[in-house]
């Protein structure tokens, strides 16, 4: 039983102190680095529907969009987008082809949707006002628009 | 006239209480969220995230059919309810224990699973080795099985506040990293608490600093048993406010960790007697 208690405890000082990660023991390192508002930028795909009006991508599982676009956003970094290499191409069009398969499978029908939309999205803060509150403005830009084929298979 | 006095410290099975309480409630979650569970599985999240965490960092566990995964998750909640029972907890314990690994490596990604289960084997682990599983809840038993829950539990606050000590230094209470955390999460997923509260510069800097103090500091109930109620209250704030802002949900599989302390309220209800 002492071995036992000791073993437990180690391990979880041990990835305590040095921070790593051994499932199911885990140092939970989430939310501890320092950053700022000016360096957010996220990248969110957007479904362009057959009427044109845009919508967000929401998965049941909303961990989805969030993953891909992490991909994309190392993808679409301010030094590659100069130079879009074949691989970064290939990464590209390997991430659509997944969305559009989690589409397929949450929606059934994907026809309603003609393209989708790599959308970059930022903040922009203004002054803060004397009540405390600082007024956050979004900016977003369409990085990239693929239109959806219609496939009856 | 019987007087009886189940719950004073040292004078009921503390151990098998909580193992009841914490069985039944994780075989009720698992239960409430296994279709759930099943339709990501059959995602295949595995083509978005790669290969899901390795056993302690080193076995890469085998993937599984589906009937395999199903098997997986009815032998790991046969495992949580017949520790209950009371005949061979341990054997039911070691079921339940296995079967975790297998039934949630594969859709770890799930929101509401990535680090949020890594208790459950802990824990389970931990009852496997304690005394008096069997014996009635008025025996009494040893203490430090629940200690060491408490120990697993506070490592979690405690790892999270030394990571940010650690990679930003006190200034990560200056309330712009949360601020960040919260409009990001806000971009992600249009959560309006988290808009609102992104706005409020002060406010993130006060919640930052108390997340940073109560991380670094909820380890003291393990030696101040007096602080267990704040911490137990500020820790159930935490969850919920995350849940609230950034989707984030730990309760649905920590909370059942979190009856740990049900046992030490309990024996400071006082003695009642029947005639």
């Amino acid at each position: 039983m002492i071995i036992a208690f000791t073993v437990v405890l180690g391990v979880l000082a041990w990835v305590t102190i040095r921070g790593q990660e051994a499932w199911p023991f885990s140092a939970y390192p989430m939310f501890s680095g320092r950053t700022a508002i000016n360096k957010v930028r996220v990248v969110r795909i957007a479904l362009e529907t057959d009427t044109g009006a845009r919508v967000w991508w929401r998965s049941a599982f909303y961990r989805y969009p969030e993953a891909v676009g992490l991909s994309l956003k190392k993808l679409y970094a301010p030094a590659s987008t100069t130079s879009t290499t074949p691989l970064v191409s290939a990464q590209q069009q390997k991430i659509y082809a997944e969305v559009v398969r989690l589409l397929r499978q949450e929606e059934g029908d994907r026809h309603r949707y003609r393209a989708l939309l790599v959308i970059s999205r930022t903040v922009e803060p203004t002054e803060e006002r004397a009540s405390g509150e600082q007024a956050l403005v979004i900016q977003e830009e369409v990085l990239a628009r693929l239109p959806l084929s219609h496939d009856h298979s | 006239m019987i007087t009886v006095n189940l719950f004073l410290s040292g004078h009921y099975n503390g151990v098998r209480l909580f193992l009841l309480l914490f069985c039944l409630a994780t075989a009720l979650q698992f239960t409430l969220h296994a279709r759930e569970q099943l339709h990501f599985w059959r995602t295949m999240p595995r083509r978005v995230y790669g290969n899901p965490p390795r056993l302690l960092g080193r076995v890469q566990l085998p993937a599984l059919t589906e009937g395999q995964f199903l098997l997986a998750g009815g032998l790991f909640v046969t495992g949580l309810l017949g520790a209950t029972v009371g005949i061979l907890p341990q054997f039911f314990l070691l079921v339940a224990l296995i079967a975790y690994f297998f039934y949630f490596n594969p859709i770890m990604p799930l929101a509401y699973i990535q680090r949020k289960t890594n208790l459950i084997p802990i824990v389970l682990l931990i009852l496997l080795l304690s005394p008096g599983l069997s014996q009635p809840l008025t025996q009494p038993t040893p203490i430090w099985p629940l200690w060491l829950v408490k120990a697993a539990l506070a490592q979690i606050y405690l790892s999270a506040g030394v990571q940010k000590l650690r990679r930003s230094g006190w200034q990560w209470g200056d309330g712009y990293s949360l601020q960040a955390y919260l409009v990001e999460h806000y971009l992600w997923g249009d959560t309006p608490a988290a808009w609102w509260l992104a706005q409020r510069l002060w406010l993130c800097r006060w919640i930052s600093r108390l997340t940073l103090l109560f991380e670094v500091s909820f380890v003291l109930i393990l030696v101040f048993p007096a602080l267990t109620p704040l911490y137990v209250a500020g820790g159930l704030l935490f969850h919920l406010a995350t849940g609230l802002t950034m989707r984030i949900h730990y309760l649905i599989y920590l909370g059942p960790v979190y009856l740990v302390f049900v046992p030490e309220v309990l024996a400071r209800v006082p003695p009642w007697s029947y005639r």
